[in-house]
């Protein structure tokens, strides 16, 4: 008997050996564990109609469908796609309306199945006016109350229960961009808030505890976290069934303690910060997945006068011809100062080379990157140039015009030394400050008086950039699903305002606008393909790198990591979750 | 006593007035503005910017917009819109709004701006929907009337502090929300300051020059100086090692849906932050304890105690003791502050759910209604805090009288 005791503990031993390094296998719905990320800050809304923040989209695109699918793995949009509504879409030969049908096979959690009427609704309320959102002024033209929108839509009718015609002002190969296309149970939130919309303004953590997804009911304490539960329901699950039965997001508001955390366990998976990235690639009680950033990087030019900053079209809508920068005017400064750069030694020594250089606005995942379209660095021939510019090496250490371009419109300007101010915001990782630190040296050798300095975000970053009084400053764009290389919104003239537009550095191109507008046309693009759309981009982004809006620097590459014990984990180039319905986040008991 | 408090509170009045306006200019006039940092997305239009500006009501000169904070305009006319009743082809008639309508180029005619705009059975903005008319349509004009609009803010002395700009809820829901949380931090790490900082600076009086003065005097420095964020991420490398699992590395509580469950279900959530955070008051406190016994002890009465024959014990702690504790009774003020504000570098590395940390992030955002309903509250409990500060202080020491 005794040693049938012993054989026993041996056996309870060995078992219990093993479930110390292997993870346990999800055996059916709900019984995968429970998945731990994390935000830095709490959702401020659960109503996808008023919400705006991405913390809290994180929340409320796991409970609702969009209407129009993006691939995961290629960015595009793509009928029929996972957590989608739309099977087909097709527009008609003016390109301005837009046939949506919807599928047939989803259905709200209190078994009522989503039709036309919901997405009209929600489209509807956006247009009321009566929501606290841009959402509804990004989606329609005028809104009721006759603000004007950015947006392209005029018109959405339900031609049956799973078919929606769109009316758009014009045809625009990117009018599906613009449309908000969430959908929530109109019947629930019309039960619940009547003709009084504006209620919604009220009440932004509403649930209407009907759903669709694969995670809902999101129970939330503020500051701390926001669990959802699994809804078996779902009907895009992968496994057929939801494995994991709860998602939770912690509030950690700082990255460098999220990392430790994600480190002791307490994490299931993490974006990892640049600076981590080669700490978790080797070692094996982590899976990693590196990809590019949907975004880039780079130092804005001020492309006019600091000192006189001004909008591109007064109130009539006369052009304004702006006042150059006295230095950064002139093509040719900018070009050396680009040249003047190592990017490859900043992507090698400050970012660990987890990062990739851009020559114009695009990045590598996009369909308009063209690798070669690069500066070389070459602080000798940027020297050169700035020589050529009229700017020559004075008695000290750095350069004064002597025949500079501004100096045709200033003589007195003559002999003012070459200096630049290079503005940082006080947020970036230390890291990011060497790296400034870094190109103002790159300045500093040939012969520009290049200053670094740190600014709070909020009170003195933005107001300097917005209200184009800055020399350069670095930021970071971060660029929307589906790709799409258009970039109006940032250099065309109609958005150089001092203190709101986007253009803050002035670059005015008049050829380049109409590139964009071409690219757009339907008409001009073989009806909105890649190939016909593709020559206007690439001739824009040639313009971009001879004239350069900005010293572009380089996309990121992105590592998201998860423990060795996460089974299913699947990411692809643009998201790391679109499986996270059928992982096993189960942690192996010590 | 009741004087003395009388006379206090009305002397808070103009205190709490002049702690508003001092906080509300220091704010509006810092550098940048909401606006800008809520929309800075080159997909947004400049209407819409504009149009959100409107809605803050940020562009207003700040005279006004502390003048509505205060007092509110819901009481005040802020507007006029001109509304027109239209009659359709089919017969049916409706109010549109200018905001509604453009003027034709040519003809001058009132044309809609776009299609579908809905017209209402009366000329106001909350009236019923009765019917859409198409951008093309044809209408007629009958009559047009214009509708005073009045504000919606009834201002924080009606008790109303607006709404968040990032969170889109009532400020004092948000606080309240926080504020026990960091109440409850900051209750344990007095009461573990003082369980340890009292024992030792009294200690250290007594034993004074000795090594255990002289030791508790370095790790006092030391607790001092040692930066409370660096200390703190020392906390988490050394309890974050793999597979350690010893204690929870932030947060309040498990995460069980429905909240956190009473404290002494999840003290060990406490024990982190309250030690890292109480190194300071312990240091802070037995120094101050020992420099307060010290005095004490030189005292007359101590040496008539002295002399009377009473034992060193009852000379210490009876007399001594005692009196060097009066002069603590000043710390309650500033300490029932401290309890409440929280302390933001703890709560940011911990992850602690508190006010400060969230006081923190509207000062980041530049959240107007967040930051003044903080400051409101955060000078009510500084004027309370002192005031009890100062009648405990009578109290406790009959020599001082409250006139």
């Amino acid at each position: 008997m005794k040693k049938k005791l012993s054989f026993l503990a041996i056996v309870g031993l060995i078992v219990t050996m093993l479930g110390s390094v292997v993870g346990v296998s999800a055996q059916g719905p709900g019984e995968g564990g429970i998945i731990f990320d994390y935000d830095l800050s709490d959702p401020t809304d659960f109503n996808p109609l008023i919400s705006g923040d991405v913390t809290s989209s994180n929340v409320w695109s796991k409970m609702y469908p969009n209407v129009f699918g993006v691939d995961s793995a290629t960015g595009a949009y793509a009928p029929g796609y996972k957590d989608s509504l739309a099977v087909s879409w097709e527009f008609d030969e003016t390109g301005t309306v837009l046939t949506v049908k919807l599928r047939e096979d989803a259905f709200w959690t209190d078994g009522v199945q989503i039709t036309s009427k919901d997405f009209i609704w929600m489209l509807e309320a956006l247009r009321s006016g009566l929501l606290d959102t841009q959402r509804g002024g990004e989606t329609w033209e005028t809104l009721d109350d006759g603000t004007p929108g950015s947006g392209l839509l005029v018109d959405a009718v339900a031609i049956d229960d799973f078919t929606v015609e769109l009316t758009f002002s014009r045809a625009d190969c990117n009018s599906l961009n613009e449309i908000f296309a969430t959908v929530v149970p109109s019947h629930i939130f019309e039960e619940d808030f009547g003709d009084d919309l504006a209620a919604m303004n009220d009440d932004p953590l509403y649930d209407p505890g009907v759903y669709f997804g694969s995670f809902v009911a999101p129970d939330f304490v503020p500051g701390d976290r926001v669990s959802m539960i699994a809804n078996q329901d779902y009907i895009d699950a992968e496994l057929g069934y939801v494995s994991p039965s709860e998602w939770v997001t912690l509030n950690i508001p700082d990255q460098d303690v999220a990392v430790e955390r994600f480190r002791a366990g307490e994490l299931t998976y993490m974006g990892i910060p640049a600076t981590y990235q080669s700490e978790f690639e080797d070692d094996p009680n982590f899976q990693t997945y590196r990809f590019p950033r949907r975004g880039y990087v780079f130092y804005a030019f001020n492309h006019a006068n600091p000192d006189n900053p001004q909008a591109a079209y007064d109130e009539e809508g006369n052009y304004i011809e702006q006042e150059p920068h006295p230095v950064l005017g002139d093509k040719l400064v900018r070009q050396a100062i680009v040249m003047s750069v190592d990017m490859d030694a900043i992507i090698e020594n400050n970012l660990d080379g987890n990062a990739v250089r851009v020559g114009v606005g695009t990045i590598p995942s996009s369909w308009d990157y063209d690798p070669d379209q690069l500066y070389p660095f070459d602080p000798v021939a940027a020297a050169e140039m700035l020589d050529e510019a009229g700017w020559v090496m004075g008695d000290g250490d750095y350069r004064v015009c002597q025949g500079c371009a501004y100096a045709a419109i200033d003589p007195d300007y003559e002999g003012t030394e070459m200096a630049l101010m290079l503005n940082d915001s006080t947020g970036g990782t230390e890291q990011s400050k060497l790296m400034v630190e870094f190109i103002a040296q790159s300045m500093r050798d040939i012969g520009i008086n290049a200053e670094v300095q740190e600014l709070d975000w909020g009170s003195a970053f933005l107001p300097e950039l917005t209200g184009q009084t800055f020399d350069m400053a670095i930021l970071a764009w971060s660029l929307g699903l589906p790709l799409d290389p258009d970039s109006t919104s940032i250099f065309s003239r109609e958005v150089d305002v001092p203190g709101s537009g986007f253009n803050f550095g002035s670059f005015h191109n008049a050829e380049i606008e109409q590139l964009y507008k071409d690219a757009r046309d339907p008409a001009k693009t073989n009806n909105c393909s890649l190939e016909g759309r593709l020559p206007y981009y690439q001739r824009a982004n040639e313009i971009i790198f001879d004239e350069l809006p900005y010293m572009f620097m380089y996309a990121n590459l992105s590592m998201s990591a998860a423990h060795s014990w996460v089974e299913g984990w699947d990411p692809v180039v643009f998201s790391t979750t679109w499986n996270a319905d059928s992982w096993t986040a189960i942690a192996p008991v010590e | 006593m009741a004087k003395f408090i009388a006379r206090r509170l009305i002397q808070s009045i103009p205190v709490f007035f002049g702690i508003t306006l001092l906080s509300y200019l220091i704010m509006v006039l810092a550098p940048g503005d909401p606006v800008s940092i809520m929309t800075f997305d080159p997909t947004m239009s400049q209407e819409e910017r504009a149009a959100l500006a409107d809605r803050l009501g940020v562009n207003d000169p700040w005279p006004v917009q502390y003048f509505r904070w205060l007092v509110g305009n819901d009481w005040m006319v802020v507007d006029e819109v001109t509304w027109y009743q239209v009659e359709m082809e089919d017969g049916a008639t409706g109010w549109l709004s200018e905001k509604q309508m453009a003027y034709h180029e040519e003809t001058g005619d009132p044309v809609l701006l776009a299609s579908r705009q809905p017209y209402r059975d009366e000329p106001k903005e909350n009236a019923e929907i009765t019917g859409r008319i198409g951008r093309n349509a044809e209408f007629t004009v009958i009559t047009e009337t214009v509708e005073d609009v009045k504000g919606d803010s009834r201002g924080i002395l009606r008790g109303d502090f607006g709404k968040s700009f990032t969170h889109h809820r009532n400020p004092l829901d948000l606080i309240g929300e926080r504020i026990g949380a960091s109440i409850e931090l900051n209750i344990a790490v007095i009461l573990v300051g003082l369980a340890i900082g009292l024992p030792v600076g009294v200690l250290a009086a007594i034993l004074r020059g000795q090594a255990f003065d002289q030791g508790s005097r370095v790790l006092a420095v030391l607790g001092d100086a040692i930066p409370i964020f660096w200390l703190a991420h020392m906390v988490l490398l050394i309890f974050g090692a793999p597979n350690l699992d010893w204690l929870p590395m932030g947060g309040r509580c498990d995460h069980i849906r429905g909240g956190c469950g009473p404290v002494y279900t999840r003290l060990e959530y406490l024990i982190l932050p309250t030690a890292v955070s109480a190194l300071g008051v312990i240091s802070g406190w037995s120094r101050y304890i020992r420099a307060s016994m010290l005095e004490a002890i030189s005292s007359d009465y101590i040496r008539t105690a002295q002399a009377k024959g009473l034992t060193a014990r009852q000379v210490w702690f009876t007399h001594g003791l005692r009196n060097a504790l009066i002069p603590v009774a000043t710390f309650l003020g500033p300490t029932i502050v401290s309890l409440v504000s929280g302390s933001v570098i703890i709560e940011t590395i911990f992850s602690w759910p508190g006010w400060g940390r969230l006081t923190l992030q509207a000062v980041s955002a530049q959240d107007y209604p967040l930051i003044m309903a903080s400051v409101v509250i955060g000078a009510v409990l500084t004027i309370i805090g002192y005031l009890i500060s100062d009648i405990l202080y009578a109290v406790f020491d009959p020599r001082i009288r409250l006139s």
